[in-house]
């Protein structure tokens, strides 16, 4: 009797344990479903947009552990080190950001990536994002990563507003019109640098830069257009005098700004760096992607009240100059369930939308709300639905191969040094060659 | 012949426990030396990101980089670190160890914390706090020539010699020929400490402190000391200071990373610069392992003579 008493109290003693140590394993020893992550998102601005998915991620998936590791590094520079070493060690992670269009490519080509149509479907992305942007994420018929739900606009010149306003000036549409502005700055307010530059992050040249090869690149909007795709897809033999021309124009006009010291390149700053002369008064000028708007907005600083910015070019010479962050899914991440929840999660447009309004930029998605507490963004809305024609991608940053970035950049930034227009020339010929920007490109002008 | 055979065993049992508790370090080095073997390898190939095979390529690498401006650029900014950081770097260090070893001694328990401070830092606030320094336009160092050097007539004038008048300061981390000497100072600010504190640790040395308190009741002032005792006994420490030096200076990164990137164009790229955008922005990663190959083969030529040495003074061959 007694023994079967004690077996009794033994087999629920076991019972009691047996549940209890499954309920502890389970809760504090099992492996839980992990988002394994990485992004460049850590400036003001980004790190709070960022930090609404997250959010909602948490929120609606509270059970997965979410892994988040930061690489500060604009323009994707420093993360694809990270990344890059964990691919070809065979441990991708389950998600990372990187800049669409060529850069994309390039781990596609490597067989890195795993294609997302899928996603792209259940979203119904292929019908809410713009083509120009599906197309960035699109090669050898899938689809692979997912716009990090922003339309960057890329060609944007940031102003402070109090000094324009104190000088009476109006804001610059064209290059002749800034060199009018920078010379009035100049005169009635020498301490003030017109436009400032960081050669530090030497990538920010280029949304200097760009600009002017569009501007330069013919008489009409459609030459334009053509010579800029065709220049960055290295379609332009810059041997043939005539073909160079539009660059040359651009090297003369750079010289122009750097020799009457209305261009301010400094290698002692960051971007940021940058902003932040223009936010305190000390520089009028900057031209940035509107991801710079995020930081200003950070700062605490009044869009139409203390700062503004303006497409450049801009009035009857006005182009949207795109740049796309993707997020992407490697192939044989740890994860991929959990990746794809990810993937959905930031494609959903009113997410997408308080994304936007952090980041600076505007919501990928038509169905988003439209709403925006600016005008820079209203004005960039409004541009990219009446004319989806003259909106083209950011050539150095979507179009050429990756690695001809950081050669083209520093070669312009020699330019300020040397000015010596027919060098500058030569030295992007041979960088063309050398990167192989034609055939690396061609995936452009597919279908 | 029974009495050997048990001595070699005890010999051999004693050492059994050295390599059992060598057995970590050596698995390391081992790996070290894997990698290196390794890195030197995929140099004679065209290794880039994503491709799926490696071909054998010679010494295209090798031959495409001495083909390159950006290259010999590299290698002449190493050059520049070699003469500009090692030798002042060396001779500063020693200058304040004299200095403290014939001080009061109730000075250097506050003076070796002050000079060993900046050898605490990382590079990169090295990096991040000179780079605010030095910029041409905000930074304190114009700052201070703009508002007190040149306010004192003397000064003025030198500096006017120089071409540094309050219309134009020097450019500093903007200007491309002299911005690598900006970023040399800043490593200097954060050497000099250390390599003083090899050379406190050659003056405290038994044989040499007694010969210095000998030349000292002798009478012997400091630069007869410096000449006839310090400088001839010190040859060793020299060896050391300079070596590790020279080493840091072909193998800088992180500090000219963090201040210029390399920039304004390739004006302060180094080799060790070369080869992260080489392999990591450009998608190189060949012609990475070619350059890391070259500055491990120039840090050879250095390391060699260092261990020669070394082993020599070690086991007093």
């Amino acid at each position: 009797m007694f023994s079967k008493k004690l077996l009794g109290v033994i087999v629920i003693a076991i019972i009691v344990l047996a549940v209890g140590g499954y309920y502890a394993y389970q809760q504090y020893f099992a492996p839980k479903p992990e988002l394994i992550i990485y992004h460049y998102y850590t400036a003001g601005g980004e790190r709070e947009a960022i930090d609404v998915y997250f959010k909602y991620f948490k929120e609606r998936y509270p059970d997965i552990v979410v892994r988040e590791n930061e690489v500060p590094g604009g323009a994707a520079r420093d993360i694809r080190v990270v990344v890059m070493s964990r691919l070809e060690a065979g441990n991708p992670p389950d998600i990372f950001l990187d800049l669409a269009g060529a850069n994309l490519k390039r781990y596609v080509d490597a067989g890195y990536l795993a294609p997302v149509d899928d996603v792209w479907e259940e979203t119904d992305l292929i019908e809410h994002v713009p083509k120009l942007l599906a197309k960035m994420c699109y090669f050898y018929g899938h689809y692979y990563g997912v716009p990090a739900n922003n339309v960057h606009r890329e060609n944007l010149l940031f102003y402070n507003k109090h000094i324009f306003d104190e000088l009476g000036v109006k804001p610059p549409t064209t290059p002749e019109e800034l060199l009018e502005v920078c010379r009035i700055i100049k005169e009635k307010k020498p301490n003030v640098y017109p436009i400032v530059m960081s050669t530090k992050d030497y990538w920010h040249v280029a949304f200097f830069f760009d600009p002017l090869i569009y501007y330069y690149g013919g008489k009409t909007m459609d030459e334009r257009t053509e010579y800029y795709l065709n220049f960055f897809t290295g379609r332009v033999d810059l041997t043939k005098p005539e073909e160079a021309e539009p660059l040359r124009k651009a090297l003369e006009f750079v010289k122009v700004l750097i020799e009457n010291g209305y261009l301010v390149p400094s290698n002692a700053w960051t971007w940021d760096e940058t902003c932040a002369l223009i936010a305190e008064g000390k520089a009028a000028m900057g031209m940035y992607g509107d991801w710079a708007l995020g930081y200003f907005l950070a700062r605490g600083l009044k869009c139409d009240v203390d700062f503004h910015a303006v497409p450049l070019p801009g009035g009857d010479y006005e182009v949207y100059l795109i740049g796309v962050d993707a997020f992407v899914m490697p192939e044989g991440c740890p994860h991929p369930d959990v990746a794809k929840l990810w993937l959905k999660l930031i494609s959903e447009p009113q997410i997408a939308y308080e994304f936007a309004i952090k980041k600076g930029s505007i919501a990928a998605r038509d169905d988003a709300p439209a709403e925006y507490p600016d005008s820079i963004r209203r004005e960039n809305i409004r541009f990219l639905k009446e004319h989806p024609e003259l909106v083209i991608p950011h050539g150095t940053f979507m179009l050429a191969p990756p690695a001809f970035l950081e050669d083209f950049c520093k070669a312009i930034i020699s330019f300020f040094d040397h000015k010596d227009v027919s060098k500058a020339v030569s030295d992007i010929v041979a960088l063309m060659e050398k990167h192989k920007v034609r055939e690396f490109s061609e995936w452009f002008w597919k279908e | 012949m029974v009495l050997e055979g048990v001595r070699k065993a005890m010999r051999l049992g004693k050492y059994k426990y050295s390599f059992i508790f060598l057995a970590p370090a050596l698995f390391f080095i081992l790996i070290l030396y894997f990698m290196t073997i390794w890195t030197i390898a995929m140099s004679f190939t065209d290794w880039t990101f994503g491709s799926k095979e490696a071909h054998f390529a010679g010494l295209d690498r090798y031959l495409e980089l001495s083909a390159e401006e950006r290259f010999w650029r590299n290698v002449y900014n190493n050059i520049l670190w070699l003469v500009f950081f090692v030798i002042p770097s060396t001779l500063l260090g020693f200058f304040l160890a004299f200095l403290m070893e014939i001080s009061a001694e109730k000075l250097e328990p506050y003076l070796r914390p002050l000079f060993l401070y900046p050898t605490a830092l990382s590079f990169v606030v090295t990096g991040v706090l000179w780079s605010w320094i030095f910029d041409p336009r905000r930074g304190v160092f114009n700052f201070v020539l703009a508002n007190y050097l040149l306010e004192v007539p003397v000064l003025r004038e030198v500096l006017q010699v120089m071409g540094i008048t309050k219309n134009s300061l020097p450019l500093l981390l903007d200007d491309p020929d002299r911005a690598i000497f900006c970023i040399v100072m800043a490593a200097m600010w954060q050497y000099t400490g250390f390599a003083m504190l090899l050379f406190l640790a050659a003056f405290r040395e038994s044989l040499l402190r007694q010969l210095i308190e000998a030349a000292m009741i002798d009478g012997a002032g400091a630069l007869q000391l410096l000449k006839h005792i310090i400088l001839p006994n010190m040859k060793h420490a020299f060896l050391i200071v300079t070596c590790l030096l020279a080493i840091f200076s072909l193998k800088v990164f992180d500090v000219v990373w963090v201040m210029t990137r390399g920039g304004p164009g390739y004006a302060t790229e180094v080799l060790a610069v070369y080869m992260y955008v080489a392999a990591f922005a450009q998608d190189l990663l060949a012609k990475g392992c070619a350059i890391a190959t070259i500055i491990f083969s120039l840090t050879a030529v250095i390391i060699v003579p260092y261990v020669y040495y070394a082993i020599k003074r070690w086991f007093g061959l």
